[in-house]
């Protein structure tokens, strides 16, 4: 029985709700990795990363008080709250990018061909590349999906989309990664 | 979009869902032949993904620096309480924070800054009122000096007067200065003039005894 209580996130966060840190620790140790996964390819670097994911879980410390189980899962909630940081640095970069718009024009590009990384044996950052080239909305999905094992209908949630929508979106997607995958000859 | 495009993703939908419905990737291509090269691309970017997924993970002493974060509960007797009232927990450490670490670290310092504040009008206001007392008693003190000394002078015992009449008569008979002598006892008469209420008897005898003082003096004098 206890050991069902360890297991189950919706347990684990009312215990947390009520100040106990144990049941934190455990929560975060269950969603410390796909928690990471879904920064990690959102953001450019490892380190902005793991910078990024600090703050959620300090986040979600701080506001586990305002989480309510409205059919809502502990991990979608954890989620909401990483999409929102995330949303945030990208504004924030955006903001710096004025600036650095303007020195790019002067220094010569030399971020490395996708062919380049290919033969490099360097996968990951193509795939990094390519899936900055799509919308927000297909890099949440393939994310989601395919990185962080969700189902559709979990997606849907989070999104406040319909899973006819997820569907469709997840579709586009994964075509656009197939022909930009396809350019950088990976296959 | 082209029929062709929009057929596609129909297909790729389709063909995902034999996926999660458990049918082998050879099965599927082999439902849609005209599809084929297409869906084999798709299915090995959907493995690339799954394979670059198991490259990422986070190191371990992230994890162990974020639950390290985490203020183990204590029980009261090993709490540590604050010798001040107003603070009644110590100030967070946000020195390891970036980003939004930083504005929570601004708003906790502007708010016991705040607080900070307050208290040190309270001290100013507190240190006028202490000025503005100290200032009261200044401005009335001369007064109630001059009133406690009249009253002093007012209530100085008949044996004072006598004692000092009898100074002057000693006086007198060192100096021989009748002048002087005259002077100081109307002044001491003078000092004593003022009738105690409460003993008449006592202001009555004080009186002759000046004047036979006086007398004497006179008496000196002439002698």
């Amino acid at each position: 029985m206890e050991n069902d209580n360890l297991q189950n996130p919706k347990m684990l966060i009312q215990k947390a709700k009520n100040g106990d840190n144990e049941a934190f620790a455990r929560l975060y140790e269950l969603y410390f990795v796909p928690i990471f996964r879904y920064v990690y390819f959102r953001v450019k670097s490892k380190n902005e990363a793991e910078d990024l994911t600090q703050e959620v879980f300090l986040k979600i410390y701080q506001s586990i008080e305002n989480f309510e189980d409205k059919n809502k899962s502990p991990l979608a909630y954890f989620f909401t709250i990483a999409r929102n940081t995330i949303v945030d640095y990208w504004r924030k970069k955006k903001e710096l990018s004025i600036d650095e718009n303007e020195l790019s024009e002067e220094i010569p590009d030399k971020n490395p061909s996708p062919t380049e990384l290919v033969e490099k044996g360097q996968i990951g950052e193509i795939v990094k590349q390519s899936l900055k080239d799509l919308t927000e909305e297909q890099q949440e999905i393939i994310i989601l999906k395919f990185i962080n094992e969700r189902t559709n209908r979990e997606i849907a949630d989070l999104l406040n989309k319909s899973e006819e929508a997820v569907r469709q979106l997840q579709c586009r997607a994964l075509k656009a990664l197939r022909q930009k995958f396809k350019d950088s000859k990976i296959f | 979009m082209s029929n062709n495009s929009e057929n596609l993703e129909k297909i790729i939908n389709e063909a995902l869902n034999l996926k999660e419905k458990g049918k082998t990737i050879s099965e599927i291509l082999n439902l849609y032949p005209e599809y084929k090269n297409e869906l084999k691309e798709i299915f090995q970017t959907i493995d690339i993904l799954n394979e670059e997924k198991e490259k990422v993970l986070p190191s371990k002493e992230l994890l162990v620096k974020i639950l390290s974060g985490l203020t183990p509960s204590k029980n009261v007797t090993e709490k540590e309480f604050s010798r001040y009232l107003y603070r009644s927990k110590k100030e967070p450490d946000f020195s390891g924070y970036k980003g939004r670490g930083s504005i929570i670290q601004l708003l906790e310092r502007t708010s016991l800054m705040t607080m900070k504040k307050i208290y040190l009008g309270i001290g100013v206001l507190v240190l006028a009122l202490i000025v503005i007392g100290a200032y009261y008693l200044t401005a009335v003190t001369p007064n109630s000096n001059q009133q406690t000394a009249n009253q002093a002078s007012s209530s100085q015992s008949p044996a004072s007067s006598l004692s000092a009449a009898q100074e002057a008569q000693l006086l007198a008979e060192a100096t021989s200065n009748p002048d002087t002598i005259v002077n100081n006892l109307l002044d001491n008469s003078q000092v004593s003039s003022t009738p105690v209420e409460s003993d008449p008897s006592l202001t009555s005898s004080s009186s002759s005894d000046v004047l036979d003082s006086l007398n004497q003096a006179v008496d000196i004098n002439n002698l």
